[in-house]
């Protein structure tokens, strides 16, 4: 998996693109970790690149989502394929992930909040 | 006396007819006829004792709009009768600009305050700035009426021309100070800035709530200092009115200000305003109070959940995360007596603040009546980590209502370990689809090579629904431990299995399993020979060409639609002979298959034969045509 990343106002956009397994779902779990420790705690993750998840790459998102809770910080999805919506579904972690058709609509939810 | 003339008089004369369908087909009449006579007579009937007649009567001057129903219209405007005044004000306000230049020049004719005053409300709310001179004219008239009708029409027509005749009105006039004020707000100009920073020292508090709001109505940001002064005021309604224009302020400039006080004071005003629905003191609130808080304003955001919108329950959320513990407290506290659409709306926002004591207390709601209060329960008992909240899910798991069962089942996926296998698998045999799919999310989500073995071993189970879900269990999990158990789905006995099967080991990618792939190409069941032909091309791409191609002449038409297209993607004109033969298939849906297919692998040999297709019997396929043949002439 590649991820790149870019900051928008408070948040900072994290590109996703390829295979979220479990040593992807590593990667990005350190990639999240080095933007809490640079003081920031709003991510998004655009997740438009990601082909194929699996259970791994779920316990990754999940992990991810409890630390920046932990960080009082607000984690944002959008730009699910069919597939990975559909595993969010049959998970239910739609019901605690905030997912957003599009990057767009995401960030305009974080400038809501943003003083 | 002309016919017309004669005609008009004795239509006057019908007008004081006791009958009101005489008056009233007298009116019509007038309104029909041409010439300033019927426009004055008509001015007669808004006069006229019946109020239908009246509005008639203005109606038909409106359509008239002659510089003569103008003139009589403002005539009117000093009818002994109000009546007949407000309908001429009314009349005069409807025919709009058209009436500006004759009402300007009746400013200077007319000696009558009661006029006068009738002119200047007028002309302010046409809003014309040919009318500032004569209303600046006005500012100087002897009646304070007319005076104060005068600057709120200068307000209204919003013109910096007026701002300096306005301030030495301020300056002479003493009972036009507010209203001069306000309508320097109403103009909006920074220019008045410096006038109205000044007279705020005022003694009046009516001028200065004026010049407070005025401030605020010209919305520049530069004012907020001079305002933050004020909110120190010993008069609690001046430091009120100062924040609100603040607000207004800020919400003008899209939040982009520069606060350095303490709102802690204002909380009560600010809540109230939520409670209100002020969106802007909403958003202001939500913006500025977005950081950490203690008991007492949390309660006050908890407070205001019920009344916001659900856009704003997110916001609140966001505020709450910044105090996780005391908010949770706080949202447990009002749980209790809220009614079941609060309670879903705590739930919402304790989904995020859950912790380990929240969670203990939140497992003795979980015999609430309301089945979505029970569902949502379930949900931030699963995200909360509290492991002693998993006997609680299991309770809920058995509950009568699917959609608490699904709801449970998941939240044990994302809670529980190895330890609840057991029970989570009992899920598969639930009668409803949608908890049978939730447990094998769950056990997905735990995903362990336990999870791996259960699912392996119900591939044999008696029940072909559970063989089926275990399949389609080991596709979502989708870890290379999966990859052996699949594999042998490949060669079930059931379609549906090797076919789940196939879409899964699909996904995997494990390049050296191309042995499954090609003996599903010649599955029995086409819907398995469909999922090895994406399989395959997922795979090896391009050099997938020569397994597929015998399949071409597959007996299922959609697995032959499958392959053309899938050549098309390849985006290869060498493989263009193959799908050539299709563009005269007996199905049309082939024929656009091939269509397509040959646009995208740039065959433009073909694009004579593509050309005579624009015109074909199937306007499908005409237009499949008609595009392809437009690519492959543009190139691309």
């Amino acid at each position: 998996m590649q991820i790149t990343q870019k900051t928008e106002g408070n948040v900072v956009v994290l590109y996703l693109s390829g295979r979220l397994d479990l040593a992807s779902g590593t990667e990005l779990k350190n990639e999240v970790k080095k933007v809490f420790d640079s003081g920031k705690n709003c991510v998004h993750l655009n997740m438009s690149k990601i082909e194929f998840i699996n259970s791994s790459g779920l316990g990754a998102l999940v992990s991810v989502m409890k630390e920046t809770r932990l960080r009082k910080g607000r984690l944002t999805l959008s730009n699910l394929a069919n597939y990975v919506q559909e595993i969010f579904e049959i998970t239910q972690l739609s019901h605690i992930f905030e997912i957003f058709p599009t990057q767009e609509d995401a960030l305009a939810s974080f400038s809501f909040t943003m003083a | 006396m002309t016919p017309a003339v004669e005609n008009i008089v004795s239509l006057l004369s019908q007008m004081q007819s006791p009958d009101f369908f005489a008056r009233e087909e007298a009116v019509r009449r007038l309104g029909n006829c041409s010439g300033d006579e019927a426009v004055t007579a008509l001015v007669f009937a808004l006069e006229d004792p019946d109020p239908g007649i009246r509005e008639l009567a203005a109606d038909l001057l409106v359509k008239a709009n002659t510089p003569t129903a103008v003139t009589q219209l403002i005539r009117c405007l000093n009818h002994e009768d109000i009546g007949a005044r407000n309908l001429a004000a009314e009349t005069l306000l409807k025919i709009g600009k058209d009436a500006v230049p004759a009402l300007v020049q009746a400013i200077a004719s007319s000696k009558d305050s009661g006029v006068l005053k009738f002119i200047a409300e007028i002309l302010g709310k046409i809003g014309d700035e040919r009318a500032v001179d004569g209303l600046c004219e006005l500012l100087w008239d002897e009646h304070i009426n007319v005076v104060c009708a005068s600057a709120e029409a200068l307000g209204s027509l919003r013109s910096s021309r007026a701002i300096q005749a306005l301030v030495a009105a301020y300056d002479k006039i003493e009972d036009v100070r507010p209203v001069a004020a306000e309508a320097l707000g109403k103009i909006g100009d920074s220019s008045s800035l410096s006038y109205l920073s000044t007279w705020i020292s005022s003694d009046d508090p009516m001028i200065q709530y004026a010049c407070i709001d005025a401030i605020g109505h010209i919305g520049d940001r530069s004012s907020v200092a001079t305002l933050s002064e004020l909110l120190r005021h010993a008069n609690r309604s001046i430091a009120e009115a100062a924040l609100k224009a603040i607000i207004h302020i800020a919400a003008v400039n899209r939040g982009r200000v520069n606060l350095q006080f303490d709102l802690e004071d204002f909380t009560d005003m600010l809540f109230d305003g939520i409670r209100q629905h002020n969106a802007e003191i909403t958003d202001f609130t939500f913006r500025w109070l977005n950081h950490e808080h203690d008991t007492r304003i949390i309660t006050k955001f908890v407070d205001v959940l019920n009344v916001v919108s659900e856009q704003d329950v997110l916001r609140v959320s966001d505020i709450l995360t910044h105090s996780p513990q005391v908010s949770a407290q706080v949202v447990m506290e009002h749980l209790e007596h809220a009614n079941t659409a609060t309670k879903l709306r705590y739930l919402d926002v304790l989904k995020g603040i859950v912790d380990t004591d929240s969670a203990r207390q939140l497992m003795s709601y979980a015999a609430d009546p309301e089945p979505d209060v029970r569902q949502k329960i379930a949900h931030v008992l699963g995200f909360s980590g509290y492991i002693g909240a998993v006997a609680t899910l299991k309770g809920l798991a058995g509950d009568s209502v699917d959609h608490v069962r699904s709801a449970a089942f998941a939240a044990l996926g994302w809670l529980s370990d190895e330890n609840e296998i057991d029970f989570l698998f009992t899920g598969l045999d639930d009668r409803m689809a949608d908890v049978r799919e939730a447990a094998v999310g769950a056990l997905v989500m735990i995903g362990s090579q336990s999870v791996i073995a259960r699912f392996t071993a119900d591939l044999q189970h008696l029940s072909t629904d559970r063989q089926r879900l275990a399949v389609w269990g080991l596709g979502l999990i989708g870890d290379m431990e999966a990859v052996e158990p699949l594999t042998r789905a490949a060669g079930h006995h059931d379609a549906v299995v090797r076919k789940l099967a196939i879409e899964a080991l699909s996904r995997i990618q494990v390049p050296t399993r191309m042995d499954v792939f090609r003996l599903a190409l010649s599955d029995e069941n086409a819907a398995v020979r469909k999922a090895a032909v994406s399989g395959v091309v997922a795979l090896c791409g391009n050099r997938s060409a020569s397994d597929i191609r015998p399949l071409l002449t597959d007996a299922d038409m959609w697995v032959r639609y499958h392959v053309i297209t899938a050549f098309g993607e390849f985006r290869d004109a060498a493989h263009g002979g193959y799908i050539a033969p299709f563009l005269d298939d007996v199905h049309d849906v082939i024929r656009i298959a091939a269509i397509k297919a040959v646009a995208m692998m740039k065959c433009t040999d073909l694009t004579p034969r593509l050309k005579a297709m624009r015109v074909d019997r199937n306007p499908d396929v005409a237009e499949a045509a008609l595009n392809a043949v437009a690519a492959l002439e543009r190139g691309c």
